[in-house]
């Protein structure tokens, strides 16, 4: 923030002094990692089982791989290769639907040795890439009906494959990329809304007919449910632990309530955040996310390139999706769709999704300023 | 350049709906932890969901005995609780849980086919019983089993103190020291109510103010000598099997302090609950105090001290015993025919052969007013001191016609019922210069003596010690009749008994069995103690010094070899004795 402000009176002189990546990006980065490494820690402290904090640590580290490989790759190899990236996205997700570990009646998982990783979450960056090269290649005809319809038809087989899983969370993260990215290319707002006007009516009418009866309602609220004991237990707990936390939280390590909430290393880490640190703790927390968001809506800002753009666009759509219903699934706002929290949630392919994005955005950064001084 | 500005546009738009969805976050976080944070937490508990209520059983308190033995103990148990929806259903599950647990697997399995959620066995586990249990749970990784801490009553001296101490049932202590004490032993159970972990421990921070501290029960000692108890109860075992009596009883107590030292008897209960060696006959009443039987020939001594301390008889005082003695013009009562007539008696002789004429001319000199008066003081019609529950009071009729008859009857122990501890009190009044003590069975609580209640006199000293010069001839004089029962160095008083009972069918003296009994001085000069033997209903033989002797002769080893009581003829005391007591029962389990 500091040195964009400056740079424009210290002139081109300014340039050698100033970081090749954006710092204020890698600590906000920074910061969130740590305090999901301590809420994990806290999360085990109870039964003096660490197991999970140390497999995360482990995690973080290979989690470097895919961060220095987006961060180091020129972004144009990606929109080059994308019509592969396309087809390997494709290839995961089918093979998740035949080789895929079913667990709770759902198969995300594919097995490779000990480690299990989520095409579905992959996929989430992929389609971002191939959707921001599909819509680069098109700017001329941005604005053209074909173009749009082009665009849900980029999107509809992986998609799809997602829905077959099933996993409605993720399927709805691509959607809101595809949005986010859409209205950063400049496609017309009338197409947008008219597809979210379409689409609303076309529910409202099957229900109407009878098309869609009162079951398959059902199911669809089914979808959301990740605990036997429904959704609504989780968040039961989840509301008790943040009224133990109150305003000032019962101090770091001495929740109770938290072991209580299920999935509380995971989709609902940020319970332990809520006990333990109360209100003070959990608008801490959410200031470190806004400031995250903010360095990553300046890349996105800054970007020159339309390609960057989209990307950045893309990725701060999806994690921003992330945080907010994530939180709200905490709070009892939006039913429980198994989303997981950026940076805090326990698992492995979500981390090393969180850190490529992270490696994207602060590779597209580094490149504008070359671009504009 | 115009999209490129609608672009920046679009651009700028995304931030501030980012930033409102975050505001809005922070509001409804706020909502849930501030404003209806009181509102959240009331319904987590409303739902009990999170709170459970608990109870920490108290430690009964230990019984010791006299010389320092564990009489009853609370010992940590275990009970088994299991959750169906959270183990496995697996055969070779519950074939691991049912060797570690003892309990059998095919009812663990039988219940989760019944589609219980949720047991609990009553079946209690060791602690070594309860680890193996733990460590099934790791290896299954079964959730669902559960151990709760229980408490379970150990009697190491089982069926020997059984009588005396009664047992704790299902938490109730119903009769014996145990019920008597239970204020004292009991303590009181704590309850706490709060919230649990995963594990089901206690979060400190998460308490209800509804606490209420463990109190662990105080231990008591009891005046029984464990050694001493244990050979009463095998010896009045014995007697009852030999002689296919009904039940039988001994007593030994301290005359000075009224400390019942042992008080047996048999049948009885294994308080441990097992089914040990007891045979057919099991019996949880304590005849020593909870039945009444007529005390018979021993009641002479008794009969004959108080004359003596009135005056109406003294040493030359001769009666001659025909056999026969008419009461008024209607009644006569007799001595046993067997023996024939006794002839001119003087209180020794009539004490020695043991002469009903002799014993109801005497209570006849005393009279029906002094006598009634002499029965009440001895506390023969009353409760005891012991205050036990079910504890029976003696019988006497005021309201007989046949006064005389009723009184000359009396005099030989006969027309009056009374319980064996009540007697076993009043004949330690001869050992104690005429003053009787009240019986006891405590001695301390949690530490602290209990004093010693004054007893009350009832003859003066010096009648006491010449009844106890008579009743050392029943046994030290040859033509006693408690001759066999002699230790060898050491001098024994004592007064055998035999006594008719009503046969309840006919209401007739014919086919109502006897009483057999004996009352001794251990020894003669200074008693240490005096025993109280009683045999209900023996078949075959009969005579007190038969059936009830040889109890109190093994019981009267017992406290010689006990408290070393040094031979009345000066030498040491020599391997000689017989009896030596045994400890029976199973004292490591």
């Amino acid at each position: 923030m500091i040195s964009r402000d400056f740079h424009g009176a210290l002139g081109t002189d300014a340039l050698q002094l100033r970081p090749r990546f954006d710092f204020w990006l890698i600590l906000a980065t920074a910061l969130l990692i740590v305090i999901g490494m301590l809420a994990l820690y806290s999360v085990g402290q109870p039964g003096g089982d660490f197991g999970l904090f140390r497999k995360q640590a482990l995690l973080f580290l290979i989690g470097l791989g895919p961060f220095f490989a987006f961060l180091f790759v020129d972004p144009s190899f990606w929109r080059r290769v994308s019509s592969w990236l396309y087809l390997i996205n494709l290839a995961f997700l089918g093979l998740v639907l035949v080789k895929g570990v079913n667990i709770n009646g759902a198969k995300r998982w594919i097995e490779i040795g000990s480690f299990q990783f989520q095409p579905s979450e992959i996929a989430k960056l992929l389609l971002i890439l191939t959707l921001s090269a599909f819509y680069a290649n098109r700017l001329g005809e941005i604005k053209r009906f074909s173009t749009f319809l082009l665009s849900l038809l980029h999107i509809a087989p992986p998609l799809l494959l997602i829905l077959r899983e099933p996993h409605l969370g993720a399927s709805m993260v691509i959607l809101v990329a595809w949005a986010g990215i859409s209205i950063c290319a400049g496609v017309p707002w009338r197409m947008l809304f008219g597809l979210l006007i379409a689409t609303a009516a076309l529910f409202v009418v099957a229900y109407q007919s009878g098309l869609l009866r009162p079951y398959q309602l059902d199911r669809i609220g089914a979808m959301f449910k990740t605990d036997e004991r429904g959704s609504d237990y989780q968040q039961t707990m989840a509301a008790v632990a943040f009224g133990v936390g109150g305003f000032g939280g019962t101090g770091y390590l001495k929740g109770e309530q938290k072991i209580q909430v299920p999935e509380h290393h995971n989709d609902f880490i940020f319970t332990v955040v809520g006990e333990e640190g109360g209100l003070v703790g959990c608008t801490l927390v959410l200031v470190a996310f806004a400031f995250f968001f903010y360095r990553a809506w300046l890349v996105l800002y800054h970007a020159e390139d339309s390609f960057g753009r989209m990307v950045a666009a893309g990725i701060l759509s999806i994690l921003a999706f992330h945080t907010v219903l994530n939180l709200g699934m905490n709070i009892a706002l939006t039913p429980v769709v198994g989303l997981w929290l950026p940076f805090l949630s326990y698992g492995g392919t979500a981390l090393w999704l969180c850190l490529a994005c992270v490696g994207l955005l602060l590779n597209l950064n580094r490149r504008e300023q070359k671009l504009r001084f | 350049m115009s999209d490129r500005r609608t672009e920046r546009r679009r651009v700028v738009l995304l931030p501030w709906g980012i930033a409102a969805l975050f505001v809005g976050s922070a509001v409804s976080q706020g909502r849930v932890q501030i404003a209806h944070r009181d509102e959240i937490l009331h319904k987590a508990e409303e739902t009990r969901r999170f709170v459970v209520s608990r109870t920490e059983v108290a430690r009964r308190g230990t019984i010791f005995s006299a010389d320092g033995k564990i009489l009853a103990q609370s010992e940590d148990a275990y009970l088994l609780g299991l959750d169906y929806s959270k183990i496995p259903h697996s055969p070779s599950f519950f074939m691991a849980l049912g060797g570690a647990s003892g309990i059998s697997p095919s009812e663990m399995q039988q219940a989760a086919l019944a589609g219980l959620g949720n047991r609990t066995w009553r079946r209690r586990m060791t602690g070594e019983q309860a680890a193996e249990v733990k460590s099934v749970k790791a290896t299954w990784r079964a959730d669902g089993v559960s151990l709760h801490r229980d408490l379970q009553r150990d009697y190491p001296l089982a069926e020997a103190t059984a009588g005396v101490l009664g047992a704790v049932r299902d938490g109730k202590a119903l009769t014996g020291v145990e019920a008597v004490m239970n204020d004292v032993l009991e303590g009181k159970d704590g309850k706490r109510e709060g919230m649990v972990d995963r594990t089901g421990a206690w979060l400190p921070s998460r308490m209800t103010a509804t606490q209420q501290d463990r109190k662990n029960g105080r231990g008591i000692v009891v005046t029984i000598d464990s050694n001493l108890q244990v050979a009463a109860t095998n010896a009045v075992r014995r007697s009852v099997e030999a002689n296919k009596a009904d039940r039988g009883v001994a007593i030994a107590m301290d005359p000075r302090t009224g400390d019942i030292l042992a008080m047996a008897n048999w049948p009885t209960f294994d308080p441990n609950g097992g089914n040990t060696s007891l045979g057919e006959k099991v019996s949880d009443l304590n005849p020593n105090f909870q039945s009444i039987f007529e005390p018979g020939s021993t009641f002479k001594i008794l009969t004959l001290a108080k004359a003596l301390d009135e005056g109406v008889v003294d040493d030359r005082t001769v009666v001659t015993c025909r056999l026969t003695l008419p009461i008024g013009k209607a009644w006569q009562i007799h001595c046993d025919r067997k023996h024939g007539a006794h002839g001119p008696c003087g209180i020794e002789r009539a004490i020695a052969k043991s002469c009903n004429v002799s014993a109801a001319t005497w209570a006849l000199r005393i009279g029906y007013p002094d006598m009634v008066k002499y029965l009440e003081d001895l506390g023969l019609l009353q409760r005891s001191a012991l205050g036990m529950p079910y504890e029976v009071r003696g019988r006497f009729d005021y309201g007989e016609y046949a006064k005389p008859l009723q009184i000359a009857q009396v005099g030989f122990g006969q027309s009056l019922n009374a319980t064996p501890v009540a007697l076993c009190s009043a004949y330690a009044m001869l050992a104690n210069d005429g003053v009787r003590p009240l019986p006891r069975l405590v001695s301390e609580v949690s530490g602290a003596p209990l004093a010693i209640k004054p007893g009350q006199r009832m003859v003066k000293p010096e009648v006491a010690r010449k009844m106890m010069r008579l009743m050392e001839s029943v046994i030290q004089s040859d033509e006693g009749t408690g001759a066999t029962l002699r230790i060898p160095g050491y001098r024994l008083a004592g007064k055998t008994g035999t006594a008719q009972k009503t046969n309840l069918d006919t209401k007739s003296m014919v086919g109502g069995g006897y009483v057999s009994s004996f009352v001794g001085y251990v020894p003669a000069e200074r008693p240490k103690a005096v025993i109280l033997v009683m045999i209900d209903n023996p078949k075959g033989q009969y005579y007190g010094s038969k059936v009830a002797g040889p109890v109190f002769r093994e019981v009267a080893s017992a406290i010689i070899h006990r408290f070393d009581v040094p031979r009345s003829d000066g030498r040491r005391l020599e391997v000689e004795i017989s009896a030596k007591p045994a400890l029976r029962g199973n004292p490591t389990r």
